[in-house]
């Protein structure tokens, strides 16, 4: 698909969309919501990090084997990776266009998809089955 | 008569850096590093559900003197990217934009940075 | 694909030194951005050297010192030579400001001056600056009313008008645009910081009517999200004006727009 050319006409016409407007905004929020609840993610983390960094796998079943502890990080972990796709999206509608920054986007969709997953199903089997 | 098509002027290459323009790209370069650094928590949390085999070599491996050096850059690029979120967050409520203010906040966003970086790995690390 | 260099064509090389005036005693030396449309050559970096006896105390006094006395090729835009018409605007030692406003002696060292930054150059240091206007043509910078025409005047209150000040100053000089990286890399779909403070100046004025309907046309991820607050648009506006809280106030508003629906 060839990228349209932008010619001054289209830049002077206040109807010109270069995006999806609606989404737009709410990605704006979305990015600031999951940002500040990422501040509770750094602390809980540093927690469960300072606990059991180098600890034996006993130790970490007995930390965030519990559900207090491993469900909320759970949560948290999947926020992340809401923010993390957000926040690579913006990086790459500043760099990239047409072709090249859709497959980047569906590349990025699925990392943050694959980190997503594999740290909650982690996570999970932890706190349930030890 | 045209021979050749318009020269682009110079940019990055000749406009003189400004602690906020600095900051703006930190923050993305540590967005960026959050971003491949995530991979490094799943695979620790992965191999932890697995069994005690990939567990071991994974903390073998984090603790070893290059990968306490990751972890030292890593957690110094969340800390960066968290309190630059925050001078985001401020900026987004209008505040702190007005001259020696948006300056002052960009400069705070570095040194706190720093210092919470080597407050939590003295408190936690160093001298535990 | 952004190019953060330039293209090899678009490279400025070393250029030419013209020699000290005879019998000058106090010096300034110019590094200026030539290129010449009707040669087949990159830009290149010419070397002045102004007569500081024989000259006035500003940079845009020395571009013209250079343009009467030394080389009358010299290409520049210039009219009001006092900050008001915004054309002598161009980067001087890293930053974007109208020459006419900026002395010689807040520097020391060689002046280098460019045109303003990313942007396609015409001639020396004369950039084309027609996508910047047709994004002010893409802002309606005019009061839009679906009201009966008043009989007099459309009147605004004391306060209503005082939220004007700070925004309605903007000489369109372009400084604030052009420094902007978010406008570097996306700058035709990026309205661009000064565009925005116009739009804005209109989004607030009490008189007009199609505050909803601006929003909508600015609502979009490239002509209004790409601001990230980087701030050289406020740092470097000769009139002291601050574009970036003002897409900040615009982002808000979409924000409170979204919410209250």
């Amino acid at each position: 698909m060839r990228e349209q050319v932008i010619t001054g006409d289209i830049i002077a016409d206040p109807k010109t969309k270069y995006g999806d407007a609606k989404a737009s905004t709410r990605h704006f929020i979305t990015q600031r919501v999951t940002g500040a609840i990422n501040v509770l993610f750094i602390g809980l983390l540093v927690f469960i990090v300072v606990r059991s960094a180098g600890q034996d796998r006993a130790d970490m079943v007995a930390l965030i084997g519990n559900g207090f502890i491993g469900i909320p990080f759970a949560v948290l972990l999947a926020i992340v990776t809401v923010h993390m796709r957000n926040g690579m999206r913006d990086t790459l509608e500043d760099y990239l266009s047409g072709a090249t920054y859709r497959l980047a986007m569906l590349l990025n969709t699925l990392f943050c998809l694959a980190v997503g997953l594999a740290g909650v199903v982690s996570i999970l089997k932890l706190v349930f089955w030890g | 008569m045209t021979v050749r098509s318009r020269p682009t002027s110079p940019h990055l290459q000749i406009y003189r850096w400004t602690i906020t323009m600095a900051m703006s790209i930190a923050h993305r370069a540590t967005g960026i590093a959050n971003y491949v650094g995530s991979a490094l928590l799943v695979l620790w949390l992965a191999a932890a559900a697995i069994g005690p085999e990939p567990l071991n070599v994974v903390n073998a491996i984090y603790g070893s003197w290059f990968g306490q050096l990751v972890l030292f850059a890593y957690s110094r690029s969340l800390f960066h990217h968290m309190l630059g979120g925050l001078r985001h967050f401020v900026w987004d409520f209008i505040e702190m934009m007005e001259p020696g203010q948006r300056e002052a906040i960009a400069r705070a966003n570095l040194v706190a940075s720093i210092a919470l970086t080597l407050l939590v790995w003295t408190v936690f690390v160093w001298v535990r | 694909m952004v190019e953060l260099m330039l293209p090899k064509a678009d490279r400025p090389q070393k250029g030419k030194t013209r020699p000290k005036p005879e019998g000058a005693k106090r010096l300034r030396e110019y590094h200026i951005y030539r290129y010449d449309p009707d040669q087949n050559a990159n830009p290149r970096i010419d070397t002045y050297f102004v007569n500081l006896d024989d000259c006035g105390p500003m940079i845009l006094d020395g571009l013209l010192w250079i343009k009467n006395k030394v080389d009358p090729t010299l290409t520049l835009r210039r009219s009001c030579r006092e900050g008001i018409c915004g054309s002598c605007s161009m980067n001087i030692n890293g930053l974007n400001t109208p020459a006419c406003t900026k002395g010689m002696d807040d520097s020391t060292g060689p002046i280098k001056i460019y045109p303003l930054p990313h942007m396609p150059v015409v001639k020396d240091l004369v950039p084309d600056l027609s996508n910047f206007y047709a994004q002010h043509r893409a802002i309606e910078p005019r009061l839009k009313t679906t009201s009966p025409t008043p009989t007099k005047e459309w009147t605004q209150s004391v306060p209503e008008r005082a939220k004007l000040d700070g925004l309605y100053e903007c000489i369109l000089c372009a400084c604030c645009s052009t420094s902007c990286p978010s406008y570097w890399w996306n700058g035709e779909k990026y309205l661009g910081p000064a565009a925005l403070l116009r739009a804005y100046r209109w989004l607030i004025d009490s008189r007009d009517e199609s505050t909803q309907e601006r929003l909508d046309d600015l609502e979009d991820p490239f002509k209004l999200y790409r601001c990230h607050t980087i701030m050289n648009c406020a740092k470097v506006c000769p009139k002291g004006l601050n574009p970036a809280k003002a897409i900040a106030e615009i982002k808000k508003m979409m924000v409170e727009r979204k919410v209250a629906a």
